[in-house]
């Protein structure tokens, strides 16, 4: 009897199992749920967020319809959000069909405190399925980054109080081995700003307890509005190589890195308005210098004029020298703009006008102002240019006709009254006269070395004749005079020797421009050296013979 | 008897410079009448035609509504024309294009043309003399001779004028027509007979290589070259 009674009770409890199961099943199967998390960016649960930095709310749907309704989250609107998308799961028991979803959403906070976010509501198949709330306590302090964490991203700026329109030099770091690539940052999210100037990446190695490299970008922004403004923060991401994949065999298959993303802080920076001012200002921060400058005082009608404007300071030029005041009768179009670097931290602007006279006479630019904001001595100031005096006198009656017209664009040109109406033709060399004066050098080249080497030669020839007639002189030979002297005349008939005889040796003489008296000398001479040469006489007069004959080598090799 | 021919010969000239200029005055004034036929007529009696000649010429054919002679004429005033007066020649043929629908490409080497189109080729010429004896003299006499950057830079100098001399004469020698009637048909041959190539707009203008009777052979804008017949074009 007791043992049928715990039978029956075994199979009382295993059918109230059996039973409790399929309730729970069953009801499981057509059960709504809904729960709020908040994670941060790696997916890790927290209680606890940063200002700036954001971090991701999930909805958890478990048996929601598979349809697009969106969830409503209270307090939500109240933060900077965005929706990332769902994801779903479907399984199908005993023929019922069950869909989970879960919605992303980054959320940011700029503000340090202690928020409720939540119930969250989702209308689906007529009923409303809604969610825990849950608490977050948003810290003013940036997280503290791990001392040994591989990358570090800061962010930082130059002033956290600054005037509406003052610079800002935000500054965006990150620290990473030497030998980490790819090292990328996110654009920062700048709204409230006007962005001027991105610079960077620039890098270098830093050498502390180890070797790395940093990168930094360098962003100069102008508040757009009072208030605090915070900058959220940017994430970093950089291949960073791994230990255990450092080897050589790694490298050579480029497996050895891994993909790290990190955030930066969130910045705030408090902008405070400028005082009261009556009129429309053109900067505000440190401007040194305000200049202007034209290229030419005097011009025709009609004409242009180039009138440089510089200003050099650190406050947002891009919005500078935009306009120019004139005087009636000039117009002016704005032309090239330019900057370059100024002294100290200063930046200077050039902006060109074209400034073109309508009329003639004395047109004065008058002075140009540039007022600004000081923010060292929180005051406003005014910087000045000089006066600039044009004179502008008539122009051409060619051009003054024309340019109005050529001005506008769809209108014909007017008549040409007083142009060329007669061509004139083209006067030119003739093509083989120029080429004979290309060539004409050469020619007179050729002859010049002809003559030099002409030269040359005569020059060698009486070279010879002086050496032997020294010869003859040492040996006391006067009959050698002769033939020496008939070899000259010879050469300068361009004849053989023995075809020259005594009338010849007279009359090239005679016609070399000699006087009569040399002429005779001459003849008297050759007398001589005949009578010496074939009749053997040697006299105590040879020493002066030699010395004729020198006379007469020297005095044909300059006449003959 | 040589200072009579000359006498002769100068107020022949003269004369018919006077009488020239006479028919561009007269032809201005109807021009100014609005007497459009007349002042094309009386301008194209001019010969030869200067800078303003065609231009007027051209304007004459524009207020007649002859859009392609109006183009040909202006681009024979821009061949004659200085650089200064170029604006208003250019100005022109620009409405004229944006009225027939006809974009003429300028690439640089027409700009370069148009510049180089303005030097005078007998000065050009005696530049090049004096550039090439300088250098020579340099060369052989002067000490400077020996600095080889400085026969580099007349060597690249002299080279450069005479590329400029080359260009000149090329321009000097270049005869340009504007397409004034349509269908026309750039064909291999000149006759009818052969293959058409392409049919040229109106207003296109293009450049004459050689010309036969009836026939000339072209090359546009594009780089084809065909034959065409010669009434198509001014």
């Amino acid at each position: 009897m007791h043992m049928d009674n715990q039978v029956a009770m075994k199979k009382i409890i295993g059918k109230f199992f059996v039973v409790v199961l399929f309730l729970s099943v069953t009801v499981g199967l057509y059960a709504q749920y809904a729960q709020l998390t908040v994670t941060n960016l790696d997916g890790n649960p927290c209680k606890q967020v940063y200002v700036g930095i954001p971090f991701v709310v999930s909805l958890y749907v478990e048996g929601g319809a598979n349809d697009d309704k969106q969830p409503e989250i209270l307090g939500l609107q109240r933060f900077n959000w965005q929706f990332e998308g769902t994801s779903s799961t479907i399984s199908t028991v005993r023929g019922f069909m069950k869909v989970d979803r879960t919605y992303r959403y980054r959320v940011r906070i700029d503000k340090a405190g202690d928020y409720i976010l939540g119930p969250a509501h989702l209308k689906t198949q007529g009923d409303t399925i809604e969610s825990n709330v849950v608490k977050i306590h948003v810290s003013a302090e940036p997280p503290q980054q791990a001392p040994d964490a591989l990358v570090t991203c800061s962010m930082s700026v130059d002033k956290q109080q600054v005037y509406k329109g003052e610079r800002i030099q935000l500054a965006v770091r990150i620290l990473c081995p030497a030998d980490a690539a790819q090292v990328e940052i996110s654009r920062p999210e700048l709204p409230d700003f006007l962005v001027d100037n991105i610079e960077g990446p620039i890098s270098n190695l830093q050498h502390d307890d180890e070797t790395k490299r940093y990168y930094a970008w360098k962003f100069t922004l102008y508040a757009k509005r009072e208030g605090a403004l915070i900058v959220p923060a940017v994430s970093a991401v950089a291949q960073v190589p791994l230990a255990q994949h450092n080897d050589l065999f790694s490298r050579f298959f480029g497996a050895a890195y891994e993909k790290k993303i990190v955030y930066s802080n969130a910045v705030e920076v408090d902008v405070i308005p400028l005082p009261a001012y009556n009129s429309a200002i053109d900067g505000v921060g440190q401007f040194a210098k305000f200049l202007a400058s034209v290229n030419k005082y005097t011009l025709h009608v009609g004409d242009a004029v180039s009138l440089q404007m510089q200003v050099e300071g650190d406050g947002n030029l891009n919005e500078a020298l935009k306009t120019i005041q004139l005087p009636s009768g000039l117009r002016s179009y704005m032309s090239e703009q330019s900057y370059k670097p100024g002294r100290e931290d200063m930046r200077i602007k050039t902006q060109e006008f074209i400034i073109q006279p309508l009329e003639p006479g004395q047109f004065t630019l008058p002075e140009q102002k540039f007022t600004y904001f000081d923010t060292k001595k929180h005051r406003y100031k005014t910087l000045r240019t000089k006066p600039i005096v044009l004179d502008v006198i008539p122009a051409p009656l060619q051009q003054s006709s024309v340019l109005p017209v050529l001005l506008d664009k769809n209108r014909l040109g007017p008549l040409w009254e007083n142009g060329q109406w007669y061509a004139t033709p083209q006067s030119c060399l003739p093509w083989p006269l120029f080429v004979l004066f290309l060539l004409a050098p050469f020619g007179f080249f050729a002859l010049r070395r002809a003559y030099l080497r002409y030269q040359g030669s005569r020059r060698k020839r009486y070279a010879l004749m002086r050496s032997k007639l020294a010869q003859a002189q040492r040996d006391h030979d006067v009959a050698q005079l002769y033939p020496l002297f008939l070899m000259v005349i010879a050469q300068s008939m361009g004849k053989q020797e023995t075809e020259i005889t005594i009338q010849d040796m007279l009359c090239t003489v005679q016609e070399a421009g000699f006087t009569q008296d040399e002429l005779k000398a001459w003849q008297l001479f050759v007398a001589e050296i005949m009578q010496a040469a074939f009749g053997g006489k040697i006299t105590e007069t040879n020493d002066q013979l030699f010395q004729d004959a020198d006379y007469w080598l020297q005095e044909f090799e300059k006449k003959l | 008897m040589n200072y009579v021919i000359i006498v002769l010969l100068s107020g022949l000239v003269t004369s018919g410079l006077l009488a020239d200029q006479e028919t561009f005055l007269k032809a201005n004034a109807y021009y100014k009448e609005g007497l459009f036929e007349q002042a094309r007529d009386a301008y194209q009696s001019i010969a030869p035609k200067g800078v303003a000649a065609w231009y007027n010429l051209g304007n004459s054919y524009y207020q007649m509504s002859q859009y392609p002679q109006a183009l040909a004429a202006w681009y024979q005033a821009l061949t004659h024309a200085k650089l200064n007066d170029s604006a208003r020649i250019e100005h022109n043929i620009a409405i004229a294009q944006n009225k027939l629908a006809v974009e003429e490409k300028v690439g640089s080497i027409d700009t370069v043309k148009r510049y180089v189109s303005t030097v005078s080729f007998l000065g050009l010429q005696l530049l090049v003399i004096a550039l090439w004896y300088i250098t020579l003299f340099l060369l052989v006499y002067s000490k400077y001779c020996r600095r080889w950057w400085l026969l580099t830079i007349l060597g690249f100098l002299n080279c450069f004028l005479f590329f400029i001399l080359l260009l000149r004469y090329q321009i000097m020698h270049e005869r340009y027509a504007v397409i004034v009637q349509p269908n026309a048909l750039l064909r291999v041959g000149p006759d009818t007979t052969f293959h058409p190539l392409q049919q040229i707009p109106v207003g296109k203008r293009i450049a004459i290589k050689e010309q036969q009777i009836a026939w000339v052979k072209v090359s546009t804008a594009d780089g084809s070259q065909g034959w065409i017949e010669n009434t198509m074009l001014m």
